[in-house]
């Protein structure tokens, strides 16, 4: 994957944190580019299947488009953190060199940044720079007996609206009763338990409910 | 003011609708603890206070965007039919989601009462309702009750008879789920009282029971022994009343002797002994049956076996809720049938419905139960439950073959309610099994006993040809039939039964009563004419041939007449080529 697209995938995923709908303006607002390149954009990480794109214009992340969001979202929280705390750069430089490198750097560096900063109590409170970040996952990963808060729903529109008149609203607390390692996931929506089928839970992105 | 009413019962699957139907008109309509129990309209008039009520329950459906069949009955219903008024019946233990109806059906300005049923579950829970603050904010008069109890129905009664207005809420009803959701959660607040928690051991305990129950590699085995333990359970006791029924059965054939009348006295021996009384005989087993059926039924464990058979479910291209239909299978295949318009997609429930017919339901049972007494007694119980599993295994490759040919798609996944366990309401398993008992007597009195009546008729003449022999009107018919048959070793008589077994299966006994005629029992003239090999390969037969003209009926109404014929076809096919290979198999032992 190519820098930009990596840059791109990183904005869908901090745009999905905070809105409930991701439009192509959004992403071409926040990078300062294009309408018409973040479409190439789009195209292309749709075919790598990392985000889905709905005919109204509505960006989403697939499962492994979150996964790999994740990846490139830590690695710039790291760096960041990194240059901040240990190298004392300031804010604005850090912000930038991070994004800069966060593309390039090889695994090994990251992990010796890891354990310099471990080591070092004095950037403890860093490190849960990157831990503050909402860890977001799919319901059928919950584990069973927490709480978990619906993050969003990304089903076809005819479940996803029994889904909501059923009571699985997005911003909602639920609970997961049972989570097998195969099967349908039983949830304790609204007060009543939901047999709800593996495939619609691996659509609806949760997060530890506080 | 008129004098007629017209109400509809509306509420979420599984609130109980048709208990307070029940409650409310009398009548007897099935109940279970299960989500989509009911499928039609069903209709009941009462009177009371000089007003007739004509009341309408209707299926459950969770909101007014219908997702399967059943829902949009309702949701049809109330829009083309417009009745005077309906009852909103809701589960009072679940109130936060059953209230997203009410919001809804108040929008719609339909003159309503609010009924909060199961309160007494609710008390348990420690928690009781304002029911005064509760109406002023739906602006609809509110009652609670215990439907399956009969309990505040009197209150309920007088309500609808002074007349019910459209509702006026205090606050405009939002459209959005997300909105709707908000104002229950603010209603509840205001209406829910605390009070004190009564212990409640039996819930710890059936939680206890779900660890089992829902558990992927106990779950399935705790299924399958429930079921076998349910045979047995049928096998044990039908088997000990059946044994006086026979003897007294025996001594009216002998009482009949003293007939003058040779016709009088055939008809009453042959047609009316032989042929009805063996059905009627065997009603023990029905009564057994439906028991245990009901029972697992208003417990709640269907929604459970639903859960635990998903995964193998869809490898056959189906999910869990498919499981329940075919499970009712073993009760009577013609309501199964009508239960699948729960499924959501139509390949879906037209994969369920064809294999429905592979699932041996009460009608075969005394077959099979009379069979296996006479040809392989105390082994009877493990032939009856090897017929079950291949008739299972039957459904399983039809299922098998529809996916790999015509009917493709992914089943979509699953989403269902999982239903609290409930104590088995003993009077609702009694009224349940009654009524399956009433069902059968009436058969046994009307299809079987006319349809008898005319075999004995065919015996019986020309009256020249001695009863039943191959030069009376049967004969011939048998005789010209049998070549198909034939290479299964079966006889022109047991052609004959098959036959009318297109009608009842139940009829294949009759028939075999009326054509096999003997002072003893027939399961000991049954051992004369032919051996255990020819028996148990016929009983393959009526195991996998069409059920009856029922269903074949109702397969037509409920998909068209290109899946009826195709199940008809197929049936008969499989039938004919598994009985050959068995047939051909134990030759060679």
């Amino acid at each position: 994957m190519t820098k930009s697209l990596e840059d791109y995938l990183e904005v869908i995923y901090q745009l999905s944190l905070t809105n409930q709908f991701i439009r192509v303006s959004y992403v071409a607002k926040k990078l300062n580019v294009s309408n018409s390149s973040v479409n190439n954009a789009i195209k292309e990480l749709t075919q790598r299947n990392l985000i889905t794109h709905q005919k109204y214009g509505m960006i989403e992340l697939t499962e492994s488009g979150l996964v790999e969001a994740k990846k490139i979202t830590g690695k710039h929280t790291l760096l960041k953190s990194f240059f901040v705390n240990v190298l004392k750069v300031s804010e604005s430089n850090a912000e930038s060199d991070a994004c800069a490198m966060e593309h390039f750097i090889s695994e090994e560096s990251l992990k010796q940044m890891i354990q310099y900063m471990k080591n070092n109590t004095q950037v403890d409170q860093s490190l849960n720079l990157n831990e503050n970040l909402p860890r977001v996952y799919t319901l059928n990963k919950a584990e069973p007996g927490k709480p978990v808060t619906i993050f969003k729903i990304a089903c076809s529109d005819c479940v996803e609206s029994r889904l909501q008149e059923l009571g699985l609203l997005e911003k909602d607390k639920i609970e997961v009763i049972k989570n097998e390692k195969d099967g349908p996931l039983i949830l304790k929506i609204k007060g009543c338990n939901m047999i709800v089928g593996r495939g619609i839970c691996g659509k609806i992105l949760v997060k530890d409910a506080e | 003011m008129p004098n007629k009413r017209t109400v509809a019962l509306v509420g979420q699957p599984n609130s109980g609708k048709t208990s307070l139907f029940n409650a409310l008109t009398g009548s007897n309509q099935y109940v279970g603890n299960w989500p989509g129990v009911t499928i039609e309209k069903k209709e009941g008039r009462f009177n009371s206070h000089d007003i007739e009520f004509l009341v309408v329950d209707l299926p459950g459906c969770y909101s007014l965007n219908p997702y399967s069949l059943d829902e949009r009955i309702t949701k049809d219903y109330l829009r083309n039919q417009k009745p005077d008024f309906i009852i909103n019946v809701v589960d009072s233990t679940h109130l936060e989601r059953h209230l997203y109806l009410t919001l809804q059906l108040i929008s719609l300005k339909i003159p309503m009462i609010f009924a909060l049923n199961m309160t007494d579950e609710l008390e348990n829970l420690g928690l009781s309702i304002d029911e005064k603050a509760f109406s002023e904010i739906l602006g609809v008069p509110v009652v609670s009750i215990i439907a399956r109890e009969n309990k505040g129905i009197e209150p309920l009664v007088s309500i609808m008879a002074q007349g019910v207005a459209p509702p006026i809420p205090q606050e405009k009803v939002p459209v959005k789920p997300k909105e709707i959701y908000l104002s229950t959660k603010r209603i509840i607040k205001k209406v829910i009282r605390h009070t004190l928690k009564k212990q409640n051991k039996t819930a710890v305990w059936l939680n206890r029971i779900d660890y089992f129950a829902l558990h992927p590699t106990f779950g399935p085995i705790l299924f399958f022994l429930l079921m076998f333990l349910g045979l047995e359970f049928t096998f044990l006791f039908g088997g000990i009343v059946i044994s006086w029924f026979e003897k007294g059965l025996g001594f009216l054939y002998q009482y009949f002797e003293i007939v003058n009348n040779p016709i009088t006295k055939s008809v009453l021996q042959h047609g009316i002994l032989s042929g009805v009384g063996n059905v009627v005989l065997l009603v023990p087993y029905i009564a057994l049956l439906f028991f245990f059926i009901s029972f697992l039924e208003d417990s709640g464990y269907m929604g459970r076996a639903a859960y635990v058979m998903d995964r193998f479910m869809h490898k056959l291209g189906l999910h869990g809720k498919s499981f329940i239909p075919l499970l009712l299978g073993f009760g009577c295949n013609v309501p199964a049938i009508m239960t699948t318009r729960s499924l959501e997609t139509d390949g879906e429930r037209i994969k369920t419905i064809l294999m429905i017919p592979f699932m041996s339901c009460s009608g075969r049972l005394p077959v099979f139960v009379l069979f296996a007494g006479a040809f392989f007694g105390s082994k009877g119980v493990l032939i009856v439950i090897f017929l079950y599993i291949l008739g299972i295994l039957s459904a399983i490759l039809t299922a098998l073959l529809l996916k790999k040919t015509v009917i493709r798609e992914e089943s979509p996944d699953l989403l269902m309610e999982l239903p609290p366990y409930r104590f088995p309401f003993w009077r609702n398993i009694w009224k349940n099994t009654w009524l399956k008992v009433k069902q059968y007597f009436y058969k046994a009195g009307t299809l079987i006993f006319i349809v008898t009546i005319f075999l004995w008729f065919l015996s019986y003449f020309p009256s020249s040809s001695g009863f039943g022999g191959e030069k009376s009107l049967i004969g011939i018919i048998g005789k010209w039939c049998s070549p198909f048959l034939k290479p299964l070793g079966f006889d022109w008589r047991m052609t004959i039964a098959l036959i009318s077994g297109f009608i009842a299966k139940e009829l294949v006994l009759s028939s075999l009563g009326v054509l096999y005629p003997g002072g003893s029992s027939l399961s000991t003239t049954l051992q004369q004419v032919m051996d255990s090999k020819t028996a148990f390969v016929f009983l393959i037969f009526i195991l996998l041939y069409i059920p009856c003209i029922a269903t074949i009926a109702v397969i037509r109404s409920e998909t068209n007449w290109k899946w009826a014929t195709f199940s008809v076809i197929w049936s008969i096919m499989l039938a004919w080529i598994v009985s050959f290979l068995f047939r051909f198999a134990l030759q060679l032992v």
